[in-house]
């Protein structure tokens, strides 16, 4: 009796945490620029992942890094090679929470800001941040945005000198999910 | 004879300067990977796909990309959804049995979009694209610049 009562128990809860929703996309778009007066340069990618708990405020971001476009095809590639290794290091990823979800109301259609910790892994490194954003809810359609600036240095991607009038030290990250 | 061979340097020169603007304008105008004339590296079933990136995912990234791009591969396998976003970009997610809850997320080139209407859940395909690598996440891996075949 108590070993059915224990079994029914595990059930019950193992079925109320995969009722819990996910919001997911697999088509986010995320792009980023790098502002000069010598030039713009900017990436776009539409395959990034994005999952959203919305009950506890969990946020998972991927992107994979061979997936970003520039306009200039020789740029991509050296982006690739020499800068983000993408061979090496194929992805690029945030892991966090929002952490004041509770101001959210997924239910009710409007414009919230959305406060983001956690960590952010380029290039291998990983380091913690804070990022704000607006997520907002339309007709049932959650949208999330962002944008932050990342410094290449950080993640441990070294500009040459003979490019660093034409690169920007600090890379504007603009995140675009619709979940 | 000292004419001459002032010609002759003005002549070499401006050989000289031509092939370097030429160079110059190709690396600038260098064409992007082409996924419908590259020969597929590699032809295998999705399943066969996935199990090589979760089994050994460094590895499997050691064969499939390359420095500056992904390997084009050739692909079986069913289709099990369609998704169509607001700006008309398609992906499709092409599963088979034993991937479990695994799958291949193929973004489309946008040439596809009369293809895709014909499509169905359930549909075999021939799907040729760029391997971009393995995402944890969703536990999927992704193709990109994706092209359809029919089965034939």
């Amino acid at each position: 009796m108590k070993i059915i009562f224990i079994a029914m128990l595990i059930l019950l809860c193992s079925i109320s945490s995969e009722a819990q929703e996910k919001r997911i996309t697999k088509t986010g778009h995320l792009w980023f620029f790098s502002h000069t007066s010598i030039e713009n340069i900017e990436a776009h990618s539409h395959q990034t992942v994005a999952v959203l708990v919305p009950s506890n405020g969990k946020l998972a971001i991927e992107v994979p890094i061979l997936s970003f476009e520039f306009k200039n095809a020789l740029m991509q590639d050296h982006f690739n090679e020499n800068y983000m290794e993408s061979a090496k290091y194929p992805k690029s990823r945030f892991l966090g929470t929002v952490v004041n979800i509770d101001d959210i109301d997924f239910t009710k259609d409007g414009t919230y800001n959305a406060k983001v910790e956690g960590t952010l892994t380029i290039h291998n490194i990983s380091k913690s941040v804070n990022i704000e954003g607006s997520v907002v809810v339309k007709n049932g359609k959650v949208e999330v945005n962002s944008k932050f600036n990342i410094v290449p240095k950080d993640y441990n991607i070294v500009i040459e000198n003979r490019f660093s009038s034409n690169i920007a030290s600090s890379i504007e990250v603009n995140v675009e999910i619709t979940l | 004879m000292k004419k001459r061979t002032i010609i002759t340097g003005v002549y070499i020169l401006t050989g000289a300067m031509l092939v370097l603007v030429l160079f110059k304008y190709y690396l600038f105008n260098k064409p992007h990977m082409d996924v419908a004339s590259e020969e597929a590296e590699y032809t295998l079933t999705a399943s066969q796909l996935y199990n090589e990136f979760k089994s050994d995912e460094q590895s499997a990234n050691k064969k499939y990309l390359d420095k500056t791009n992904g390997k084009v591969i050739m692909l079986t396998g069913s289709v099990s959804e369609i998704n169509i976003n607001g700006l008309g970009e398609i992906n499709l997610s092409i599963n088979e049995k034993s991937m479990d809850t695994g799958y291949i997320s193929c973004s489309l080139d946008s040439t596809e979009q009369e293809k895709v209407k014909r499509l169905e859940v359930g549909d075999k395909v021939f799907i040729k694209g760029q391997c971009l690598g393995y995402i944890e996440l969703t536990d999927e891996v992704d193709l990109n610049k994706c092209i359809l075949f029919d089965k034939q």
